[in-house]
């Protein structure tokens, strides 16, 4: 087992909800996750766009004490802030996708699936491929930044992983 | 009746015994052409929700062919050819509730029977007909669409008693609730354990899973317990996401009846007042209708699926469904179970310190 093999396991896990659900539903979970989705993916992509602020650095060093039990004497500063700071925007994210699902529950109606019309299909091409990347890609972050924490070698796709998110060991 | 019958019929009524008759009558009733007609057009009477067709449906399930008597008997007849005439679908259909997606046995409004001042006649005899003054020919199509009207507000009326009462069963019992609560608990305990399992520094627990003993539950808990909670999620993903599709055009049903089901009421008469105006200016202009059997249909359409809403149950009967939720509840019994294993082995493994 590695992490590569586990993001091709998981890959269906969020495949098929894409392909599967209707329309209304998959919307529904499209924009749930877009405040976190999108608040994820832009914080990565600053951290990486533009290194020198130190952005995962700023974040995470405060949380190092709460996640103390999980650290080893071989990781260094940087590699622990990674990790708190993954932690804590898996945590922002699943609390931004709670508020924005009860607020759909309650406010969004959808339209009528029973009602064909030409764009239909496209516009379920559009939500899934919304979808996996407001849901499956997050979760590749978060695993890529805790992978020093996990016990699985990175596979084949190490040298992509080590392009993004190097681990200095 | 037949004379011959008459006479029996007043040997019963002195007293005579008719026994021999009253069997002979009774086969001959089994094996009759109404009997027969019944027999054939109540299946495709089923399929539909008009208040008329589940009237005849009703009926023939009530019908009882043992007549007591030959007086019993006659009655029963004069029911049989009356239930058989208007078991054909230009009776009941409901021009606002035909399955725009079934195939329907008429192929225009023009063949519905109207009653026309004690005579029955199809839409399109009427329209055709240059001896009935057009004023009484609107009447009495104007009557036909209340009734019509009245019964489809009867079927949106039943899809809110369908959703008011499993809301309120729903709210009462709350063990749906309960039970939906449980399984997204149960799901999140279990991939937070995952996640500890993997991120929790335990060193003699990280060896064996570079190192994997069969000697050692670890091992099997290292291996073992991801492997299963795969096969969890994949029947969990799959299980749901069909669960939705089937139960979207209720669920839709049940939002927008629960915000907007005076405008649907509106939006109804409105289609009758359309089909009126359409069937006028057929009159007016003498024009033979055709091939618009649903054009009129208000059983799927912008608003409301009424006919998911009134089967809202029927789809948990299919195989398919029947299948996916066996394979979920097995899996999610088969984790549960490995997961107070894992959590046994694991939290004695890391209290002993020692690979168990």
């Amino acid at each position: 087992m590695s992490l590569s093999l586990l993001f091709l396991l998981a890959f269906p896990l969020f495949l098929l909800p894409s392909l599967l659900l209707p329309s209304h539903r998959l919307k529904v979970y499209v924009l749930s996750s877009l405040l976190g989705g999108v608040f994820v993916l832009l914080f990565y992509f600053v951290d990486l766009a533009f290194p020198e602020i130190g952005l995962v650095a700023i974040v995470g060093q405060p949380l190092l004490p709460l996640l103390s039990s999980t650290f080893g004497p071989e990781q260094t500063l940087a590699e622990r802030c990674q990790v708190a700071t993954a932690f804590l925007l898996l945590f922002v994210y699943l609390v931004l996708y709670l508020v924005s699902y009860l607020l759909q529950k309650v406010f969004l109606m959808g339209g009528n699936m029973t009602i064909h019309w030409s764009g239909k299909i496209l516009r379920h091409i559009g939500f899934s491929l919304l979808f996996l990347l407001l849901t499956f890609l997050p979760f590749v972050l978060f695993f890529l930044n805790i992978r020093i924490l996990l016990p699985i070698p990175d596979g084949f796709l190490s040298p992509l992983f080590q392009f993004f998110f190097p681990l200095e060991a | 009746m037949d004379a011959r019958m008459k006479f029996f019929l007043l040997a019963e009524m002195v007293g005579w015994n008719v026994t021999p008759e009253l069997k002979k009558e009774k086969e001959r009733l089994r094996n009759g052409t109404a009997y027969r007609i019944l027999q054939e057009n109540v299946p495709e009477a089923r399929k539909h929700f008009s208040g008329k067709a589940r009237e005849v449906c009703r009926s023939f399930e009530m019908l009882r062919i043992d007549p007591k008597s030959l007086y019993q008997d006659f009655i029963t007849e004069t029911s049989l050819d009356y239930l058989a005439l208007h078991s054909f679908p230009e009776y009941y259909l409901n021009p606002f509730a035909i399955d725009p997606d079934d195939d329907c046995p008429l192929d225009t409004i023009g063949e519905l029977i109207v009653d026309v001042e004690g005579k029955e006649f199809t839409i399109n005899e009427i329209i055709l007909n240059q001896t009935i003054p057009s004023q009484v020919k609107k009447d009495a199509i104007d009557r036909k669409l209340e009734e019509d009207l009245a019964d489809m507000n009867r079927i949106v009326g039943d899809s809110l008693k369908v959703i008011t009462r499993n809301q309120r069963l729903g709210k009462g019992f709350g063990l749906r609730t309960l039970l939906q609560v449980a399984e997204i608990l149960l799901f999140l305990t279990l991939h937070v354990f995952l996640l500890v399992l993997f991120t929790q520094r335990f060193e003699i627990f990280f060896s064996l899973i570079a190192s994997p003993s069969p000697l050692r539950a670890m091992s099997y808990v290292g291996y073992g317990y991801p492997l299963l909670l795969l096969l969890y999620d994949l029947s969990f993903v799959l299980f749901h996401s069909y669960h939705a599709r089937v139960r979207e055009p209720y669920d839709y049903a049940k939002r927008f009846l629960s915000r907007s089901s005076e405008s649907l009421f509106e939006s109804i008469r409105e289609t009758k007042e359309g089909l009126y105006d359409y069937l006028c200016g057929a009159i007016n202009n003498r024009i033979e209708l055709k091939g618009d059997i649903k054009d009129f249909s208000r059983l799927k359409d912008s608003y409301v699926d009424f006919r998911s809403v009134l089967l809202s149950e029927e789809f948990k009967k299919k195989r398919s469904y029947r299948l996916l939720r066996s394979l979920l509840l097995t899996l999610s019994t088969l984790m549960v179970l490995f997961f107070v294993f894992s959590v046994v082995v694991y939290v004695l493994g890391i209290s002993l310190q020692v690979a168990i």
